[in-house]
């Protein structure tokens, strides 16, 4: 991948309209790229992801937009009260709706904060050094071009979804979309949130998406995100949340698509009395590989923390997780719970699974496990002597073994569409067989 | 209905542990299975509702329904529900993340499918469901509990004869039913079990004492010792069983 010219294109395509701040931030971007380089397997936090397939591939920008229809993604998306929509990378007015917001939420893209919010689309941007980026991070950094800002004003509350969506088609094919979501939660305001990365097409692109989250003190936050990319995507994902004291955090993300995915997850809790909850659901078919990183430092004292991740595998597929729980030395009584569980549907299904605990504080509880397992014969054999057919025994149970981790979420609308794309993956299971 | 003829079977790979057993059983009638632990009368109901874990090394077991006679050792476990046939676990199986009422409709519905009957809504089946429950005296919370998961001993074979119920079969095995149970939950299984004979179907009742037999009357009384039918009679006989043991059968 030659990202020097992608970087230029992306300069070009602006046209040189952007402050300086912006050039500079995109410059520090693309030299700490091209200092980290791509991870190997050599490096812990990617051994048993590999990207090699990256490395080899010329992605570059996508050159025309194509036709994106909104109806074919009616289960991947919620009927947020808005919606922004953005085609292989760049933004749709026709697709997007946006008029609707309560008072004190604010939803712009990157091109209207400039001239509205300048400053705090800068103080958002740069929230992170970019000298700790890792390399994806810095590679999204270095393109920086479209995205949004989504703000909520102290007290603001909106719990009906605002829905972003990022569809690739065809006319993507060997393009890199870097997709960057700002959402800045102020004091005791409520957000929710739902990201969905979504495609029509089977061709080969590349998706690297950056989400930062900042939650203010006695903020909350609801965010779900969606991958249900195409079957030859590379999908690379990071969520960064910073919260502070008293905030709560409800992270979820379903992954279904790609064939070669990574998601991670870092939250930084940095004040007292806050809480992260951290779900989600990883399925998988057969020749897919995805993998999630997930961690959660905790600063401050008297924070909880609770995850749980399920993953359903079928076929010859493997899922990664590795999940990392940092309690500092500030941090006494924390509580952290964290649990990934896994059920194989098919014996060439591999999962790695790594829970993490490191912990400098004294007073504090963490608990942390992780299972592979196989569903119970006489769990599909009692089914089957009420009638029911051993695939629809199958479906049942893992359906079953899903549901403990739907349930936490909290969004009306979010679960319908969670619940869609649980349909969408047994009916795809069914239709397959089981191989 | 049912004819069973000199069928031996084993745990798959394992040591065998019917040996020969032969039985006819007919519409309307109701069969009590007795016997030591060990003897194999659990073994006989999994058989014929098709557990994967133990194979019939030879034998035969011929279901007739409407004058259809069917080879039911080479059906499905699941085409063998909807054929009629029906087993109540002896250990029901706990199943988490799935509701009861999700699960019952389910069952129903493939059996409606299967016989070409028109399935039922979920409004109606709510109904339909309710009604049911009442005959075991349940709980109405049930149906939104998952499958048998924190259920107590009774609760857990109570939802198995409401299963019986919903499915309606035409041959039941019922396998230690009784066991686990107080007097009050086995009052009341028994009286829903009554109310579900017919002249049309027959039930195979597998218990250790004699007392579930007070509550539903056996025709024929059989003791399964070591994988053979040693003994059949009237119902006298689990009396004498209660009182002189298995011993004096074996021998």
């Amino acid at each position: 991948m030659n990202v020097s010219s992608v970087y230029e294109a992306v300069t070009a395509r602006r046209n040189g309209a952007a402050p300086d701040w912006w050039r500079r931030l995109r410059a520090e971007g693309l030299e700490r790229f091209e200092y980290l380089g791509l991870p190997t397997v050599r490096d812990e936090e990617w051994k048993y992801t590999n990207v090699r397939t990256i490395a080899d591939t010329e992605f570059g920008l996508c050159g025309s937009v194509g036709e994106a229809d909104l109806n074919v993604f009616a289960t991947q998306r919620t009927q947020g009260i808005a919606e922004l929509v953005f085609v292989d990378g760049l933004y749709s007015a026709e697709a997007s709706r946006l008029d609707t917001l309560p008072e004190g939420i604010r939803v712009d893209r990157f091109e209207d904060a400039l001239d509205r919010d300048p400053d705090r689309l800068q103080a958002c941007l740069t929230r992170a050094a970019v000298s700790d980026a890792d390399a994806f991070t810095s590679l999204n950094i270095a393109l920086l071009d479209n995205g949004v800002l989504i703000r909520a004003d102290a007290d603001a509350t909106c719990t009906t979804p605002i829905q972003l969506t990022f569809i690739t088609t065809a006319a993507a094919e060997h393009a890199l979309m870097s997709p960057r979501v700002l959402i800045d939660a102020g004091i005791n305001s409520r957000l929710a949130v739902v990201e969905s990365h979504v495609s029509q097409t089977d061709a080969s692109y590349m998706t690297n998406h950056l989400t930062d989250i900042l939650i203010g003190r006695g903020g909350q936050v609801e965010y779900c995100l969606l991958q249900s990319q195409g079957s030859a995507a590379v999908h690379v994902g990071t969520t960064r949340v910073w919260q502070e004291a008293d905030s709560r955090l409800e992270a979820f993300a379903l992954e279904t698509g790609a064939a070669l995915g990574r998601q991670n997850l870092v939250i930084q809790i940095e004040g007292a009395g806050a809480h992260a909850s951290l779900d989600g659901i990883y399925l998988l078919h057969e020749g897919q590989h995805l993998d999630n990183h997930t961690s959660v430092v905790h600063h401050q004292p008297s924070c909880t923390s609770d995850q749980l991740y399920k993953g359903i595998l079928n076929g010859a597929s493997r899922a990664v997780f590795n999940g990392k729980i940092f309690v500092e030395r500030d941090a006494q009584m924390t509580n952290a719970y964290q649990l990934n569980r896994n059920l194989l549907l098919h014996p060439k299904a591999k999962v790695d699974t790594k829970p993490q605990l490191e912990i400098y504080a004294d007073d504090v509880r963490c608990t942390h496990g992780a299972t592979i397992g196989q569903l119970d014969d006489e769990e599909i054999f009692y089914l089957r002597s009420r009638g029911i057919e051993e695939t629809s025994a199958i479906t049942m149970l893992a359906r079953g073994f899903a549901a403990e981790v739907l349930g936490r979420v909290s969004g009306e609308e979010t679960v319908k569409m969670l619940k869609g794309c649980l349909d969408g993956y047994f009916f795809e299971y069914a239709r397959r067989g089981d191989a | 209905m049912l004819q069973i003829k000199d069928l031996e079977a084993r745990v798959v790979d394992g040591a065998p542990i019917l040996k020969g057993i032969s039985l006819t059983i007919k519409a309307g009638e109701v069969h009590a299975i007795m016997g030591p632990n060990g003897s194999g009368k659990s073994t006989l109901s999994k058989i014929v509702a098709g557990h994967p874990d133990y194979e019939v090394t030879s034998g035969t077991i011929e279901y007739e329904f409407n004058r259809k006679p069917k080879d039911l050792l080479t059906m499905a476990p699941e085409d063998r529900a909807r054929e009629g046939v029906f087993m109540a676990f002896q250990y029901p199986v706990e199943i988490p993340g799935v509701s009861n009422s999700v699960f019952l409709r389910a069952a129903f519905n493939e059996i409606c499918r299967y016989q070409g009957v028109e399935e039922m809504d979920p409004i109606d089946f709510d109904t339909f469901l309710k009604e049911k429950m009442k005959l075991l005296e349940m709980d109405p919370a049930f149906v939104d509990r998952y499958v048998n998961v924190d259920f107590s001993g009774g609760e857990k074979k109570r939802n198995e004869i409401l299963q019986m119920a919903i499915m309606s079969p035409r041959l039941s095995f019922l396998d230690e039913t009784d066991s686990g149970l107080d007097v009050d939950s086995m009052r009341i299984v028994a009286d829903g079990v009554n109310k579900l004979r017919s002249e049309h179907n027959a039930i195979v009742l597998i218990t250790h004492y004699q007392r579930l037999l007070n509550y539903i009357k056996p025709d024929v009384v059989h003791v399964i010792c070591d994988g053979r039918i040693v003994r059949s009679a009237g119902p006298e006989l689990a009396l004498e069983v209660e009182e002189r043991g298995y011993d004096w059968l074996a021998a």
